[in-house]
């Protein structure tokens, strides 16, 4: 698979003290890459740096061609849908930011509602949504920009475990039909591991990385055993 | 509904025990008043004096609004704007609208322009105060999204500042509205010919104290029905205040 972001020596600090340290990796095209760490190990700020909310204090995330088109879009851990809009021009916001083409907008957004069972909800007001109906169309919202790679903090974090086993099913498959790279933070390794292709583990303070491994369905329970080792180091 | 009838029963009932109690023509019984509001009705005073005031309100209201939001908008956006407009705002605030009538009828001497300045005074200080306190607050959520979603600054105005903040601006323009027209019957009983206040004095130099107390529920009940009407406008304009996602 070819290289999509580039992270090189990635230090980044707040008020002079130091979030993350020179950290190193790259993402491939098409992968699900997940973060995982304990609360405060940074795993957010990297994701903040890579949508560009937050600037580097020193290293570089190079964006690897083709440079056209957009680079990320951020699923933020809460919904953060306008309660003002409609489900529609919520998504309609994305788009319209993005400078997609307003005749594209109708059939960005049908195809991906339907795919996540939402196509009934689309004229109401978010408002009206349970959280995990919200979830699904802010992750209907990043994916519409058609970026080249989707970020999640920790999307499902707010969900019962029922809604948090749909979401990831509906994100699985998804990704799969559109063929977008991601990076998800998460502080579970169940979840890691059921969506990741490449692991990462953010440990210490400032935080490096720990370990990086690419889990497969025989060496579940190693893989799981390792990253709990790890975590609990 | 039944409750907020009886208790408009019950202070009927209140005053006219003590219009019985006092019997006294300066404190007239509601039936007598009843009778002078319907000769007001019939003569047309009640109604011209109305249109007066209120024609007076909107104009001198709608400049307040105009320039209270768009100066307070500017003013929560632009925190430089908004720290030099502060000082001088929190100066002026306090100085009640009656205070400027003696200035208003020198400057632009006794009409309605005075009538106007005086509602514009009353009305501008309490929507640009809000106006920019709903931009200044706007939060970090929905602005952190515009901009993890490469919105423009003109498209996280108008689609997120503009209804995030919705909520108190139609506050400001709510209280706005009520002090307008407390303001323009105060401008009236001084320096204004026609309108509720104005007929309020002349009612007075005749003894007519029935008459003015007609007036004074008119003036009630024209300001119960514009906060009325705008609790209305409100819950249509933003359905989805006090809810997020």
């Amino acid at each position: 698979m070819a290289q999509i972001i580039d992270v090189d020596s990635l230090s980044f600090s707040y008020q002079e003290k130091a979030i993350l340290k020179s950290i190193s990796l790259s993402i491939k095209t098409g992968e699900a890459l997940v973060v995982l760490g304990a609360s405060g190990t940074g795993k957010t700020t990297f994701l903040r740096l890579l949508a560009g909310l937050l600037q580097p204090s020193s290293g570089s995330i190079r964006f690897i061609k083709p440079t056209t088109g957009i680079n990320t879009r951020l699923v933020f851990q809460q919904p953060r849908l306008f309660p003002w809009m409609s489900v529609r021009n919520n998504l309609y916001f994305a788009l319209r930011s993005a400078k997609v083409p307003r005749d594209e907008w109708d059939q960005r957004i049908e195809g991906l509602i339907a795919e996540v069972g939402l196509t009934d909800a689309i004229d109401r007001s978010v408002t009206e949504l349970s959280v995990g109906m919200a979830q699904r169309i802010a992750l209907v919202r990043g994916l519409c920009c058609q970026p080249k790679v989707l970020l999640l903090d920790e999307p499902f974090s707010a969900l019962d475990p029922k809604r948090r086993l749909q979401l990831q099913k509906d994100l699985l498959h998804l990704i799969r039909l559109t063929n977008t790279t991601v990076v998800m933070v998460t502080h579970d390794i169940d979840e890691a591991l059921q969506l990741a292709d490449h692991i990462v583990v953010l440990q210490d303070s400032p935080a490096t990385i720990s370990l990086s491994l690419q889990p497969t369905l025989e060496s579940r329970e190693q893989d799981r055993q390792r990253l709990l080792e790890e975590l609990h180091r | 509904m039944l409750r907020r009838f009886l208790s408009l029963i019950g202070a009927i009932v209140l005053w006219q025990g003590m219009a019985w109690g006092l019997n006294s023509v300066v404190f007239p019984d509601p039936v007598t008043c009843f009778s002078a509001a319907i000769l007001a009705i019939e003569d047309g005073s009640l109604w011209s004096n109305s249109i007066a005031s209120l024609t007076r309100v909107a104009i001198g209201y709608s400049i307040a609004a105009l320039l209270g939001v768009t100066l307070g908008a500017l003013s929560g956006i632009t925190s430089s704007i908004g720290l030099m407009f502060r000082d001088i705002l929190e100066f002026l605030r306090p100085i009640p609208p009656i205070a400027w009538v003696p200035l208003a009828i020198v400057w632009f001497g006794i009409g309605d322009s005075s009538a106007w300045f005086i509602v514009f005074m009353g009305a501008f200080f309490p929507i640009f105060i809000q106006v920019s306190h709903a931009f200044s607050t706007c939060s970090d959520e929905y602005l952190e999204v515009a901009k993890a979603y490469e919105a423009s600054p003109w498209i996280t105005f108008w689609w997120v500042r503009c209804p995030a903040a919705a909520p108190q601006i139609a506050q400001g323009l709510r209280v706005g509205l009520g002090l307008a027209w407390t303001s323009v019957i105060a401008a009236e009983l001084v320096g204004v010919k026609h309108g509720l206040g104005d007929r309020i004095q002349q009612l007075r130099y005749v003894s007519d104290y029935e008459g003015m107390i007609v007036c004074m529920i008119t003036i009630g009940l024209l300001g119960w029905a514009m906060i009325f009407g705008t609790n209305i406008l409100q819950r249509w304009w933003i359905p989805w205040h006090k809810s997020s996602m």
